[in-house]
């Protein structure tokens, strides 16, 4: 005889076996509804915007997108990658920060964690960073992300202006190319010697005269060696401005007979300076690390660093009269996060895969050319000390950055930075030095006030 | 609202169950497709817009390359003014489409603001990801607004140094600066466009699960349907099958004897109909059975009584007479009574005719004792012997026809006891004892009335040899003493068989009227 599984033909169904066939079914309805929910894919959780001039620049855009997209994957989370021309960078965000547009991750240099701590855009970051990485750190690494004692912005690259100098051009000018000028009298007499030997097209030093804030990176080493100190950070957020001390006024002097003499060319931006560094018409320059992968990007005899470094060499700012220890500018390349960003702690997973991430290192950091920003990373072979072995690089990580100092930097240096980058293209192109950089700190103390 | 429901009839109840179990389907279909039509609308929707906006970013995206190309190509050369009016018409044209297309896709695709993309907004609204892409895409819009006007400015610096004829230096720097906002403003318009994809895709991955909550209802109306359906049969269960069940224990109940046990249902429907019925055809039965065992009591006091008063048949006492009652023992009663009255008369009969032949027997054998003397003497006396056992042969005769009357009576009573045994079988098995003695009485007389015929018969055909001895003897020769002691031997075999006639007859004990009366006759 058939029986029929819901009506048992051998004995009356109870109560309970109706509700046991009721639930049966039921469940496995709900299973079959689950399995069928499950066979979807996973949705992506969530998005961040990064904000970043890696992606604006040819060189490095491949890279930071294939380290971007490796993120996302791991993480299944969607990155905008905001792209922005390094020198509009400070400006954009903030137009886009007073646009009420999130921006959850930012790539900072210089003094803009400061300018954008000062409108309340940033982020603590202090309960992010461990201590482990404070002591694994370059010395002041940390203090140029730091505004009135609250971390703003950690390092992503190290990367302060050391002296670049071209051996082979010395050489052929008669000049010891294990030698390079270790002070301000010896670089003018080097420049002498080049501006006689060198054709019309080719100078023997670079400054960037454009009216930019990153070309009063490349000023200041030449204001502090020669004793200039004019913005003082007394330490309770208030900035002594004097543009017309002695320091300062024989900088911009020497900035102008440099113009003068020709040793180095009038008003051409740090691209076009770096350009001819790459084809040898430029003998020395204040740059950074990165200038080793930008020489190759100009010109294929240098696309590897073993190359660069057959004819490049770094040292120190030479000494002025004003110093006894070289100084450069601390300039880094930060990472900060945005203080409106609604996922901070994804925010943060971002940053840390940025500076950790054994991918973004052999991807982008180093092919960048920064220092990392873990010391020991730079030093320990078994790391990627071996990426940094190379002689311009030692000389970055024992020589130039020891001797880093910050600018006063502060959330209206940005702006005073224009100011004085503009005094800098005056004086370069003749304006009188001590009437301009009277003006110069009238127009900063206007600012500051 | 159960007492309605019991009250309510089986027909009735069934065709409602039946009603609501076609009722619910057709509701969830109707309720389900119309919402699945709408889910399909709005799928269609969110899709055409998608589609339509990442067209749009994607001709933006082809205008700014093709901008940034021209760009390029533009120069100082005194002999390329013509190309370069041309190519500057041209970029002028591209960056007045950019602008448009930018703005319209502000207008018309921003998620967070178009009212075009309500439905898009709408579908998103509630995901996660959805909303990620809604601030995103209203981030890049934002951005690339922001450089498209920045780069427009260094476009439009480089055009107005070919329409000024600017200096080569001039115009290769301001075609620089304009390439420095070109790539980041490329970039993001190229996030843009993936944003835009993304979106899309979101939106057709939000549209499959759109589809999920009409798929999910739809199992959900199942099981409810599953449930109304399996609570109906419960219901039904409930108040039909419990009680039809009720019944049949009922009826299994009664037929292991349970004749105390009753149906109990509610309600007034059909259940409860048959059910009542059933208890009053109970209750009738119940009184029958009383009746019958009442009856069986009686007749079993009747039929000892009746033992009783007929154990003397057994031991040949045949003027015990059983009492005729009006039961249905009262025909036994009266049967018996009739075969004893004429078994006793039967046996008055054949005591008087034994009693005839001895005496006949014994002057037979005087007569042929004499025989021998004289033949004279002897022939009267075989003449008288012949005329003697003539009358004995049809004495005897008369006797036999008696004999086989009772023989048939006998038989007759026998058939009635069994046919009565066969009747009454569980009783008699009940009450094996009386019964029992009746027809072991019945039969006894029956075999004693068998072995009075096979005497009687026995006793004709001696009779019958002894006159046809006694002709021959007559008829033929005086002179054979052979014969003479023949018949005498015979004559004294049938005083011997007469003997024994009377002995058995003997054992019968019946009344004096009767053999008074069997004298007379």
């Amino acid at each position: 005889m058939w029986n029929i599984p819901f009506f048992p033909a051998s004995s009356k169904p109870g109560r309970r076996d109706l509700l046991k066939q009721a639930l049966g079914i039921g469940l496995s309805l709900g299973i079959a509804g689950t399995l069928l929910q499950s066979c979807e894919t996973a949705p992506i959780a969530s998005s961040l915007n990064f904000a970043n001039w890696a992606s604006a620049e040819t060189a490095t855009r491949n890279d930071i997108d294939k380290v971007l997209q490796l993120f996302e994957s791991r993480n299944n989370v969607q990155v905008n990658n905001i792209a922005m021309p390094f020198d509009g960078v400070l400006a954009q965000l903030t137009e886009l920060i007073h646009a009420r547009i999130v921006l959850d991750v930012m790539e900072l240099s210089g003094n803009w964690p400061f300018a954008l701590a000062g409108i309340g855009a940033l982020a603590d970051l202090g309960p992010f960073v461990t201590r482990d990485w404070y002591q694994d750190s370059f010395p002041n690494s940390f203090s140029v992300g730091t505004y009135e004692g609250t971390l703003y912005a950690v390092p992503f690259s190290i990367t302060p202006h050391g002296f670049w100098y071209n051996r082979k051009l010395m050489a052929s000018a008669g000049l010891d190319p294990t030698r390079p000028p270790r002070t301000m009298d010896e670089l003018n007499q080097a420049m002498t010697v080049f501006r006689a030997k060198l054709p019309a097209t080719s100078y023997p030093l670079g400054l960037d005269t454009s009216v930019t804030e990153y070309a009063l990176v490349g000023f200041w080493p030449w204001v502090w060696t020669f004793g200039g100190n004019p913005m003082v950070d007394n330490g309770d957020g208030n900035v002594s401005i004097d543009w017309t001390d002695a320091g300062t006024i024989a900088a911009f002097q020497w900035l102008q007979d440099a113009i003068r003499a020709r040793w180095s060319p009038p008003n051409l931006a740090i691209k076009a300076e770096r350009e001819m560094m790459a084809e040898e018409q430029i003998v020395f320059k204040l740059d950074g690390p990165y200038l080793n992968g930008i020489l190759g990007s100009f010109n294929p005899a240098f696309s590897t660093s073993q190359q660069v470094n057959g004819t490049f060499s770094v040292t120190t700012t030479p000494l002025g009269p004003g110093v006894t220890q070289p100084v450069t500018c601390a300039d880094i390349h930060n990472l900060a996060i945005s203080s409106s960003s609604s996922n901070q702690e994804l925010s943060w997973k971002l940053i840390d895969f940025l500076t950790t991430s054994r991918e973004v290192i052999t991807t982008f950091l180093i092919p960048e050319g920064g220092m990392l920003p873990y010391l020991s990373y730079n030093l320990n072979p078994r790391l990627y000390g071996r990426f940094y072995a190379d002689p311009i690089n030692q000389a970055f990580i024992n020589a130039v950055i020891p001797t880093m100092r910050a600018p006063a930097y502060g959330p209206r240096y940005s702006t005073a930075a224009l100011a004085i980058a503009a005094a800098i293209q005056d004086v370069a192109q003749g304006a009188a030095v001590k009437p301009r950089l009277l003006r110069l700190t009238e127009e900063v103390k206007a600012l500051y006030a | 609202m159960w007492q309605f429901l019991i009250n309510m009839s089986i027909a009735r109840r069934l065709m409602i169950a039946a009603a609501i179990t076609a009722l619910i389907p057709g509701i969830v279909i109707s309720v389900l497709g119309g919402s699945y039509i709408g889910t399909l609308q709005t799928i269609n929707n969110t899709v055409k817009s998608s589609n339509d906006a990442v067209k749009l970013v994607t001709d933006m995206q082809a205008d700014l390359l093709r901008m940034n190309s021209l760009l390029e190509v533009l120069n100082t050369d005194p002999g390329s003014a013509v190309s370069n009016v041309q190519n500057s018409r041209e970029i002028t044209q591209l960056a007045t489409n950019f602008g448009t297309s930018s703005a319209s896709y502000q207008k018309n695709y921003q998620i967070t603001t178009s009212a075009n993309m309500k439905s898009i907004r709408d579908t998103l609204q509630g995901n996660t990801l959805g909303t990620q892409a809604s601030i995103s895409q209203h981030s890049m819009i934002y951005v690339v607004n922001l450089q498209w006007q920045i780069y427009q400015s260094a476009q439009n610096q480089v055009l107005h140094d070919v329409q000024d004829q600017a200096s080569a230096n001039t115009l290769a720097d301001d075609v620089a600066q304009a390439n420095l906002e070109y790539l980041p403003l490329k970039g993001n318009l190229d996030n843009l466009v993936s944003l835009t994809e993304s979106i899309s895709q979101v939106v057709s991955q939000i549209n499959t699960f759109k589809i999920n909550p009409t798929l999910f209802w739809t199992i959900v109306a199942f099981l409810v349907s599953t449930l109304v359906v399996f609570a109906l049969s419960y219901l039904i269960n409930l108040t039909i099958t419990r009680p039809l069940r009720r019944l049949v224990q009922l009826t299994e109940r009664i037929a292991q004897g349970e004749t105390d046990a009753r149906a109990f249902v509610t309600g007034h429907d059909e259940t409860y109909m048959v059910a009542t019925s059933m208890n009053t055809m109970l209750d009738s039965i119940a009184r029958l059975m009383q009746n019958v065992q009442h009856q069986h009591n009686m007749l079993e006091t009747r039929v000892n009584e009746f033992i009783v008063e007929v154990r003397g048949f057994g031991s040949g006492d045949l003027r015990t007479r059983a009492e005729v009652t009006a039961d249905e023992l009262g025909f036994l009663a009266h049967s018996l009574n009739y075969a004893l009255e004429k078994l006793s008369g039967l046996i008055a009969h054949v005591k008087t005719a034994s009693n005839e032949v001895e005496n006949i027997t014994r002057t037979t054998q005087a007569s042929v004792s004499q025989l021998v003397p004289g033949n004279v003497e002897q022939m009267q006396s075989i003449t008288t012997a012949a005329e003697a056992i003539e009358n004995l042969d049809n004495a005897t005769k008369t006797i036999m026809d008696e004999v086989r009357t009772l023989t048939a009576l006998a038989q007759k009573t026998r058939r009635f006891g069994q046919a009565l045994s066969e009747n009454d079988e569980r009783k008699r098995a009940e009450e094996p004892g009386s019964f029992r003695t009746i027809l072991e009485l019945i039969e006894q007389q029956a075999g004693l009335i068998e072995s009075i015929e096979a005497n009687l018969s026995q006793q004709i055909l001696l009779c019958r040899r002894a006159l046809q001895s006694v002709q021959r003897v007559v008829e033929g020769s005086r002179q054979r003493k052979t014969c003479i002691d023949e018949a005498n031997d015979q004559v004294s075999k049938l005083a011997r068989a007469v003997g024994d006639l009377q002995s058995s007859v003997s054992v019968f004990k019946i009344q004096e009227d009767h053999a008074v009366s069997q004298k007379l006759s």
